[in-house]
């Protein structure tokens, strides 16, 4: 009896090592993906995204996968999908920021020379790997390409590989990072060509059936993605990264911060301003600018459908208010945030405090409410403050027109 | 034209403060280790039923317990929390918030700050109480705000 019940334990052992050999053995699909579009609308690789955010149709989400690509692992992948239907992939191999984290003004020096060198070599190997492994993919070289504008402007190698096309960018020093395209066409231009084909009219009419106006008097543009930042120095250009892609710029919130040289973790120094400017220019949409923010600059955007970006003064206290606010709010309709009075305005964020940059994609006039939205994730989604407080504590807004 | 030297101004610092926090800012070692924050396990009737051990590290004396992890309550971060418990079950958890903090500036208007925030989280008004104090129908909960030493404020939740 005894030697059957070891039999068994050891079979079982064998059974569990094979079952665990295979799993190790299957080729993550995301591999599949990489040449052969069929594998895109495949039921077993659109399960291995993150789920959707309810209601809404232009996402970023994030493969679960932890597949190795040209013998590297990459830092994140991104899936954007528009109606459930994925559009194209983001593969992250090497980010500056992801790589150091968040890097406070003090350090940034300290940092920079200790870690800096490291991070070099490591740009080198990884950079070298991808560019070798992607010829090999698609049996050959790629063809370089100049895009974008300002600080945006930069060097990319396109690729052709099986029925997809890829967009390889190389930033010394600071990011690998490969897009993937249904065609050549888009892999060749930052702005969507859909969106680069339109007439100025047309873009106005689409970008304005975006807006949803509710019978409680809330203007809404539900259609910005949220993009993570995640905890790097990012807000500025996850933000822009977010209003970018709603308006058709197929960039990510990396090569906004490449481009905005946020460079081993730290900001300091940084172009984020140039870098916005860059970004309308490839948007062809104008991007206005105030040094506060304007209401009624911003309602004249919103009722565009087009969402304002925001650069604020910001305190943990304060957010908790505002997203706890929008957490009742849908419970209880008749909650009202505090009166912007002077009590009031001791508990707004200093001015000697965090800065932080957060989208405004709605506003309610008649309960004095903007609804904003930040680069952290779907939970931080319509978020309300009154016009005042968002007035009081900005610094700088960006307001896209046509 | 006032406007101008202003606008250069903002222009000149937005590079060096766009881009200032990341997602993560202060501290929060019991939503890390607990997985929610400290005023959803404060007001989770599991907490009070006396079938589960308290989340987070925690040491006993007597039938008090101290929170050994960092933690923001409310949005602000507070500087001393208990829990008085009885044959295993939570009586009243209290929650300090000191107006000179070990760490960071001494705080200004901290009792306007948690009572904003206290009636944002339960969207209650809250009706005055003994002292002062300030109470807070939450649940099957009364969550009681009042000032403490030097400026102190202290919440206390206890069953309504």
């Amino acid at each position: 009896m005894r030697r059957f019940f070891r039999r068994g334990v050891f079979a079982a052992l064998v059974f569990f090592a094979i079952l665990r050999s295979l799993a190790q053995e299957a080729p993550d699909p995301m591999l599949d993906a990489l040449t052969k579009s069929a594998t895109w609308s495949s039921p077993a690789f659109l399960a291995a995204w993150s789920p959707p955010p309810a209601g809404q149709t232009r996402v970023c989400r994030i493969y679960r996968g932890s597949p190795m690509i040209f013998g590297v692992q990459p830092q994140s992948i991104q899936g954007w999908f528009e109606d459930g239907r994925l559009t194209s992939i983001t593969i992250i191999f090497l980010d500056s920021g992801a790589w150091f984290g968040y890097v406070p003004d003090a350090d940034a020096k300290k940092v920079a020379q200790t870690k800096g060198p490291v991070f070099v070599a490591l740009y080198k190997k990884v950079s070298a790997a991808v560019s070798v492994g992607l010829e090999q993919l698609a049996s050959r070289k790629g063809r370089d390409l100049v895009l974008g504008a300002g600080p945006l402007k930069g060097a990319v190698r396109i690729f052709l590989q099986g029925d997809l096309a890829s967009r390889l960018t190389l930033d010394p020093d600071q990011l690998v990072k490969l897009s993937i395209f249904p065609n050549e066409q888009t892999a060749s231009q930052f702005l969507s060509p859909e969106l680069a084909a339109m007439k100025k009219d047309q873009k106005m009419r689409a970008f304005a059936a975006q807006l949803q106006a509710s019978p409680n008097g809330d203007r809404l543009i539900e259609g910005v993605p949220v993009i993570p930042q995640g905890d790097r120095a990012y807000c500025g250009v996850s933000t822009l990264a977010m209003m970018m892609r709603y308006l058709g710029v197929n960039l990510d919130t990396e090569d906004y911060a490449a481009a905005a040289g946020i460079r081993f973790g730290s900001t300091v120094g940084s172009r984020i301003k140039e870098t916005y400017d860059a970004a309308g220019e490839i948007s062809a949409i104008h991007l206005a600018k105030t040094t506060k923010f304007e209401f009624a600059k911003a309602k004249a955007s919103i009722d565009a459908g087009l969402p304002v970006v925001v650069f604020r003064h910001w305190s943990q206290e304060r957010d908790y208010l505002h997203a706890a606010f929008a957490r009742n709010l849908a419970a209880n309709p008749a909650l009202e945030l505090p009166k912007p009075d002077l009590n009031d305005q001791k508990l707004w964020p200093a001015h000697n405090g965090y800065a932080h940059a957060s989208v405004v994609n709605g506003y309610n006039e008649r309960r004095r409410e903007v609804i904003f939205t930040e680069s952290w994730s779907e939970h931080a989604r319509n978020r309300r403050m009154r016009i005042e407080e968002m007035e009081g504590t900005s610094y700088f807004a960006y307001y896209p027109h046509f | 034209m006032k406007m101008l030297p202003a606008f250069f101004a903002a222009l000149a610092t937005i590079g060096s403060l766009a881009v200032a926090i990341p997602q993560t800012i202060t501290p929060n070692g019991f939503l890390r280790v607990a997985g929610v924050l400290f005023e959803q396990f404060a007001t989770d009737p599991a907490t009070w039923d006396g079938n589960a051990d308290l989340k987070g590290h925690w040491e006993t004396q007597g039938n008090i317990s101290t929170l050994q992890d960092s933690a923001a309550v409310f949005g602000i971060s507070a500087d001393r929390i208990t829990v008085e418990q009885e044959d295993g079950h939570v009586r009243s958890i209290r929650v300090v918030f000191s107006a000179s903090p070990k760490q960071g500036a001494r705080r200004t208007d901290l009792l306007r700050q948690v009572k904003a925030n206290v009636q944002a989280f339960t969207a209650e008004a809250g009706s005055p109480g003994s002292g002062g104090a300030i109470a807070y129908r939450y649940k099957t909960l009364t969550i009681t705000l009042r000032s403490g030493a030097g400026g102190d404020v202290v919440v206390d939740f206890t069953r309504a």
